[in-house]
């Protein structure tokens, strides 16, 4: 179940790509990756029983995982438009220290984003799922 | 900073439809992805009262 919030609030929170479009790895991989996201939300809305549903879903994601190092060395195994990574730990970054402090703040600011959504998910998972018992009920009366 | 007038900071160098397009989309999607977890939480704890 965890999987399921991890996954679609990945898959929300990813930030947008750019306009136009030409077939090169790096973006074709990740169309992949976002029809990955998409078979994995279908199958979930496919089967009736929660549980099945949680199992199925765990396989696919772990199959799609796969994918994420292709995405990752995509710019050095095929000749892309992509250039090579600009910033690394061990190398001074090749890029303006502007763009840079940008890059940053967007980075941790995505990332926060996307981890505070999975969280949000995951509390509206876990209070349908155990909506009978005492504690559900009692967060429920004191939850506005 | 560079720009000068709040025209020249819109037209970003003639790529302001890119650059404001893109804040839109992400704005809209983050947006949609925070209403939907609400009514979705609000739908949880009404069906538990």
């Amino acid at each position: 179940m965890t999987l399921i919030a991890l996954t679609s609030g990945a898959f929300w929170g990813r930030p947008t790509w750019g306009t136009y479009w030409a077939w090169d790895a790096r973006m074709t991989s990740e169309l992949i990756l976002l029809f990955l996201y998409l078979g994995v939300i279908a199958l979930r809305n496919a089967i009736d029983d929660p549980r099945r549903a949680d199992r199925a879903c765990g396989v696919l994601a772990l199959t799609g995982v796969v994918n994420i190092p292709i995405i990752y060395f995509s710019v050095q195994w095929w000749n892309t438009l992509h250039q090579g990574a600009s910033v690394s730990l061990t190398k001074a970054p090749t890029m303006a220290a502007t763009m840079l402090a940008g890059m940053l703040v967007m980075i941790f600011g995505f990332w926060f984003y996307s981890i505070a959504a999975v969280m949000l998910r995951a509390r509206c998972i876990m209070l349908e799922r155990e909506r009978g018992s005492e504690w559900a009920g009692q967060y429920a009366r004191g939850a506005a | 900073m560079n720009w000068g007038s709040l025209d020249n900071f819109l037209a970003m160098g003639g790529y302001g439809l890119y650059v404001w397009g893109s804040y839109g989309v992400t704005l809209v999607l983050i947006a949609a992805e925070l209403i939907l977890l609400g009514r979705r939480r609000r739908n949880a704890v009404g069906r538990i009262r």
